[in-house]
């Protein structure tokens, strides 16, 4: 990270307009990205994504310099997006996990729009299968290339459990995504 | 090592994520098996197509509306902790509630819980089910008596304690004035900083719209003073079982 995030906390938490501009700037996307991949709801990402920033800025002191910061935001993120599903599903509503897709690029190519919200749309679906450790893994693993080891930081786990979720999460993918690619079929 | 051993490890090689003698043993394995070096290859080809999906993630960007509403709340919640004048006014509204709040339960215990209801209230279960009325203060087992209003909700002052909130509307003002609809229902470690929400003052908007009028939003309030969450969220359930509102409902998320 080439911010000073511990100033940039600081400034928003002293009402720093820029400051919180920037941490919005800096993070925001990347939150909102990561909270649509474990919710799979565009709205609720957005709604998570404020929740996250909130939660950043009100708990700023909690937040320890000697560790990468990205660490801690994505906690947050991935605690909330976990809320979120369990209050989802304990009032009953379904989770709404299935065909919404983010909004595509502006100016895409309307086929490919297509084919993009086809592709996200299955995505969605091979990731409700899996259960909520195994999605978070997969998800910061595959889908944003966190390494191992600071999964475990982040999901309070050993690597080695993180392995476990992992290569759990990635046969069940692969078994699911067979059905959209015949090809990727192995030798299970 | 054999395809038993080999079958845990494949989807781990397959991102590189094994340690390297590991990753150096299972190799050798897959060397001599066609089995496990196929099953490898169709891993590293499910990966490579998830990532590519991945990729194609651009939820919403980041429209001028999502930052300036949490600029706006960020904001709104620094102005109201710092202004320190409003602190000076706040603690004494505290000390004052205190021993409002003393002389209630220790110095005047008797008074009837239903007294701190402002108007008899009938509050209706709507939306897809058979309209049903329940009398506000002979819910449950008096547990909303802890309840005051409904109020107009844009001409309340919510106080700074921890609570529970009931945004409701009136399905026919004109002929049963006192007849509500439940629509939210929340609660809050500090109930003044719910206006703040940005997503709250999203649906608040959902629920004038709903109300047809934004001057037809009402709130019921219940403070907890020292509450703790789980005492909030128990009250809270209560009515969400009752009213089943359908801001709480759709969104499955309280406050």
């Amino acid at each position: 990270m080439t911010l000073d995030a511990g100033k940039i906390l600081t400034g928003a938490r002293l009402g720093n307009r820029g400051a919180i501009r920037k941490l919005i700037r800096t993070y925001g996307a990347g939150v909102q990205r990561l909270a649509y991949q474990l919710v799979g709801n565009v709205e609720d990402a957005r709604d998570i994504a404020q929740d996250v920033f909130i939660r950043l800025v009100r708990n700023r002191h909690r937040y320890d310099p000697k560790r990468p910061f990205e660490t801690w935001l994505n906690r947050i993120v991935i605690n909330l997006s976990h809320d979120h599903r369990r209050a989802n599903r304990r009032h009953g509503n379904a989770v709404e996990f299935v065909e919404e897709s983010a909004p595509p690029a502006r100016g895409a190519d309307p086929s490919a729009q297509v084919e993009e919200k086809e592709l996200r749309g299955a995505l969605n679906r091979l990731l409700a299968d899996l259960s909520p450790q195994q999605r978070q893994v997969f998800v910061l693993r595959d889908l944003q290339d966190c390494p191992v080891a600071e999964i475990g930081e982040i999901l309070d786990l050993k690597p080695s459990t993180v392995r476990v979720h992992l290569a759990r999460a990635r046969r069940l993918v692969r078994a699911a995504l067979t059905n959209h690619y015949p090809d990727c079929h192995g030798g299970e | 090592m054999n395809c038993e051993q080999a079958h845990d490890g494949l989807p781990l090689l397959a991102g590189d994520d094994l340690p390297a003698d590991e990753a150096r043993r299972l190799m050798a394995h897959i060397a001599d098996c066609p089995a496990c070096a196929a099953d490898l290859a169709s891993l590293r080809l499910a990966r490579t197509r998830i990532r590519r999906i991945g990729e194609l993630d651009r939820p919403a960007d980041l429209t001028t509306d999502f930052v300036t509403d949490l600029e706006t709340a960020l904001l709104r919640r620094r102005q109201i902790r710092h202004r320190a004048p409003r602190l000076v006014f706040g603690g004494l509204a505290l000390a004052v509630l205190v021993l409002l709040l003393i002389w209630r339960f220790a110095v005047n215990p008797q008074a009837p819980e239903s007294e701190r209801i402002t108007t008899p209230v009938t509050v209706v279960e709507a939306d897809g089910e058979p309209e049903r009325e329940l009398l506000w203060t002979e819910i449950g087992d008096g547990f909303t008596g802890c309840f005051e209003g409904p109020y107009r909700l844009e001409e309340l002052e919510l106080s700074n304690q921890p609570g529970v909130m009931a945004v409701m509307h009136k399905p026919d003002p004109a002929d049963r004035p006192n007849t509500f609809i439940l629509d939210y229902c929340g609660e809050a470690q500090n109930l003044s900083t719910i206006r703040s929400y940005p997503w709250l003052a999203q649906r608040l908007r959902r629920m004038a719209r709903r109300a047809g009028d934004e001057k037809n939003l009402y709130i019921a309030v219940c403070t907890m003073p020292e509450s703790s969450r789980s005492e909030r969220t128990a009250r809270k359930q209560a009515l969400l079982h009752e009213f089943k509102p359908f801001f709480n409902r759709i969104h499955g998320k309280g406050i």
